[in-house]
């Protein structure tokens, strides 16, 4: 492991921390060192272990093993409060203000100043003054949180961190909502406590951001540290082949058939109710994987929802195959050739009370029944198929469906929408919860289906996701199309610069 | 290894509380009472159950799809009526088949009536039967004038009072209802349909199922089944009481399905489960009838009984 000098005392010194769920392990003995006044990043993919290391460190999750030592002392954290006793702040993605009360108030949030059961407010009113100011913030002490900008919010959770003297400040992902020049200022403030002596971990994806604010970064991979070092003596791609391990050297320009008729024609699509303000135009063709990505909120979520009928567009159509008549619902969609594998697989697939086998054979029954009287040994044999052709790691057909890891459970789904034979397959976040070796399985299935002639809609936050499957991407900024990346052109700088808006200019929108 | 262990016993547990219950009831009978055992208690025990019986069969699909009947009691009484009124037609007295038709036509179109309140009205199925459940008996009520519909036709009143191989024909109708059903659950795609709605509606309809239909017809079945049990009841006496009839009957059906291991949030629920729970409901009062137990406290035991059943099935 890359030690820092030794000279510097450590602000933070994790050891030998693993921590494992049941059977399966998600943190393998890791090590992370912090000096103070540091800005440490955190890396890795989704599942790589890095929200488990930090939950470790805020005192959310107590690990098997290993010691946490705090500016040279053991200390235990076995709750959020110790943590925040010790001096850790947690800032997580979603923010913990309340939106009706002042900056002032929401900072000293439960822990008012009072006496004699009377809260202070003057003097409460000048230390959060002087935190904000700290901070080199021109932020009102009495302004209305719920009137501060996305950047403010966060701002204030950094302030409630000061105010409270925490050592070190732990952001997760805080610019997946932020805009360009609302990430400066983060980065800003985050420099100017930097100086105060106070050490950050900052988690990221964005590897762009992560070279400019970052001193030094560790990349988790599969619960293990594989890189530690100084960001200056590494490149993005040294980053990016770190996180992404051997997937990354399995990627390459896939074997590339023609492309086939469109099978997926939208048109002028709008739903100004819930935010698709611009007509959205966009087609699949057969034996092409199209990706959607941007930002979390920035209309694809509803997008989706409209190409399968379950919300009904404004203006606009949704073609499908030769059918001619814009879907009024997923079994019209399904009818016409539109499978959709949803986002959030608990809440939109599964079917908790059913076995693997009867969730697998859902959308299919139709195929497998005479008179309404379902074939035992027809729906088994497609059960059976799928577990094979999938790899689908499964005890019996018959045991519930929750029984599986998230991974197995999503190929149980995407077998599910294969068996209906839907020429056009919509994946909405379809990696969303699972592991990087299921993802790695997930990820030539969804090429393989693109050469079997389907035509394939991705939508995903990950472009190193993107990356490896699509032919195209599109990019979305509130609610419309910013930009269209074919192939080669498809890597996190330029889909980060379109998603943000500063692309917008000179970038062509798709027209069909 | 031991967690999955120990899941496999919670389902196991799940699968046969009721009817390890079942065989507690009957061991506690037999040593109760001495008369428990005869052929002619016990096929008594079946007729008495047999209208609650298919009430509550249509109640297990209607609370596995995730709802609830709170007015197959008062649409019997509806149902029930309106058979008995069409036996009063002039010409008509001599036609048990038209009565019986009748009387299914009211109970499927009330059942109907919730399915749409439920579906495409968007009524949570508690108020919208909730309403049925005032209407139907506010309406048979009306039309006897508050007392009684009745109408002496021995063609009709054979229906209850007929036997065959020596079994009452009310049993029959019950027995036959449940095994159409249980093989309607187990084996046919309407059926998988309902576990899959009541499981998760919105994943449901995402894998492309017509939940709306699914829904309005197990709400309809609901209905025409309340109507079945209204034949068998009023054929009985050839009479139907528009205050008394049925009165209360929802809460002895939802009892009988709880009892029987169907999940109240639905998703999960046996149509053999619910016939344990009927005869559970039976026995006991059976019992207790013979242990000379004041008819006033047996709803007591009753509630009881359902609140250890649903206890032990915490646990899933």
């Amino acid at each position: 492991m890359n030690a820092v000098p030794s000279t510097i005392p450590l602000r933070l010194q994790m050891r030998a921390i693993a921590v494992s769920f049941g059977p399966v392990a998600v943190l393998h003995g890791v090590e992370l060192s912090i000096t103070p006044g540091e800005i440490h990043a955190l890396l890795g993919e989704n599942g790589a272990g890095k929200s488990s290391l930090m939950n470790v460190l805020g005192g959310v999750l107590v690990p098997q093993r290993g010691s946490i030592c705090l500016d040279g002392k053991d200390v235990t954290v076995r709750s959020p409060r110790d943590a925040q006793r010790a001096g850790i702040a947690f800032i997580h993605q979603e923010l913990n203000l309340v939106n009706d009360l002042s900056v002032w108030e929401n900072l000293f949030l439960g822990r008012e100043l009072q006496r004699f059961g009377v809260r202070r407010a003057r003097d409460m009113r000048t230390r959060s003054a002087a935190v904000l100011d700290r901070l080199g913030l021109d932020l009102q002490p009495d302004t209305l949180v719920g009137s501060l900008d996305a950047a403010h919010k966060q701002f204030v959770e950094i302030a409630r961190a000061l105010l409270f003297d925490a050592r070190i400040v732990i952001l997760d992902e805080p610019t997946t909502a932020l805009a360009e020049h609302e990430v400066q200022r983060l980065f800003a403030c985050m420099r100017q406590l930097r100086e105060q002596g106070v050490s950050l971990i900052y988690i990221s994806h964005k590897l762009r951001e992560v070279t400019q604010v970052c001193d030094r970064f560790t990349v988790l991979r599969d619960g293990r540290v594989v890189l530690t070092g100084a960001v200056a003596e590494v490149d993005e791609h040294q980053l990016a082949d770190a996180m992404v391990g051997a997937v990354l050297a399995a990627r390459g320009t896939p074997q590339q058939l023609p492309y086939g008729a469109v099978l997926l024609q939208v048109q002028g699509l709008k739903a100004p109710h819930v935010g698709l303000k611009a007509g959205i135009s966009l087609h699949v063709r057969a034996h092409e994987v199209l990706g959607l990505t941007g930002l979390a909120g920035d209309g694809r979520a509803e997008l989706i929802d409209t190409l399968c009928g379950e919300q009904a567009p404004h203006a606009g159509t949704v073609h499908i195959g030769s059918h001619r008549r814009t879907p009024r619902n997923p079994r019209e969609a399904l009818a016409q050739g539109l499978g959709l594998i949803p986002r959030n697989r608990k809440e939109n697939s599964i079917l908790r009370d059913l076995s693997i086998q009867h969730n697998q054979s859902i959308s299919s029954l139709k195929k497998l029944t005479t008179f309404a009287w379902i074939g035992r040994r027809a729906e088994r044999a497609q059960a059976e198929a799928a577990r094979v052709q999938l790899r689908i790691k499964l005890h019996r057909l018959d045991d519930p469906i929750t029984s599986l890891s998230g991974g197995n459970q999503q190929k149980v789904i995407l077998s599910k929408w294969l068996a209906t034979g839907a020429p056009v397959l919509v994946l909405d976040n379809p990696t969303q919860g699972i592991d990087v070796g299921a993802k790695s399985e997930i990820y030539p299935l969804i090429r393989q289906l693109a050469q079997q002639g389907k035509a394939v809609l991705v939508s995903s936050s990950e472009v190193s996701e993107l990356q490896q499957v699509c032919d195209r991407v599109l990019v979305f900024y509130r609610g419309q199309i910013v930009a269209e990346l074919a192939n080669a052109q498809i890597n996190e700088e330029a889909v980060m610069r379109c998603a943000t808006g500063a692309g917008m200019a000179g970038t062509a929108t798709e027209s069909t | 290894m031991k967690l999955s262990s120990n899941k496999t016993l919670a389902l196991l547990w799940a699968d046969y509380s009721a009817v390890l219950a079942l065989v507690a009831v009957v061991v506690f009978a037999l040593f109760a009472s001495e008369q428990f055992a005869s052929s002619r208690n016990l096929l008594n025990i079946a007729r008495q159950v047999s209208v609650i019986g298919i009430l509550a069969l249509g109640m297990t699909l209607v609370i596995i799809v995730g709802g609830i009947d709170l007015s197959v009691g008062a649409v019997l009484a509806l149902a029930g009526g309106a058979a008995l009124w069409a036996l009063g037609v002039p010409g008509l007295s001599d036609q048990p088949v038209l009565a019986v038709a009748t009387g299914l036509a009211v109970g499927l179109a009330a059942g109907a009536l919730n399915g749409a309140m439920v579906t495409w009205g968007r009524i949570p199925s508690f108020i919208a039967t909730l309403g049925m459940l005032a209407g139907a008996r506010s309406l048979i009520l009306f039309i006897a004038d508050g007392g009684s519909v009745s109408n002496p036709s021995e063609a009709y009143g054979a229906i209850a009072n007929s036997s065959l191989l020596g079994i009452a024909t009310p049993i029959w109708v019950f027995a036959g209802t449940a095994a159409t059903l249980h093989l309607v659950m187990a084996h046919t795609v309407f059926g998988r349909y309902i576990y899959a709605v009541g499981s998760n509606e919105r994943a449901a309809r995402l894998s492309a199922l017509p939940v709306s239909r699914v829904k309005f017809a197990v709400y309809t079945l609901c209905g025409g089944l309340a109507a079945l049990g209204a034949v068998i009841e009023s054929s009985r006496l050839n009479s139907i009481s528009s205050a008394n009839s049925g009165l209360a009957y929802e809460l002895d059906a939802i009892a009988a399905v709880i009892i029987g291991g169907t999940r109240m949030s639905g998703g999960r629920g046996k149509v053999i489960g619910t016939v344990i729970g009927v005869l559970i409901l039976g026995i006991l009062n059976n019992t207790l009838n013979l242990m000379n137990v004041s008819p006033y406290l047996q709803g007591m035991v009753k509630g009881l009984i359902i609140v250890l059943a649903v206890l032990v099935q915490k646990k899933d």
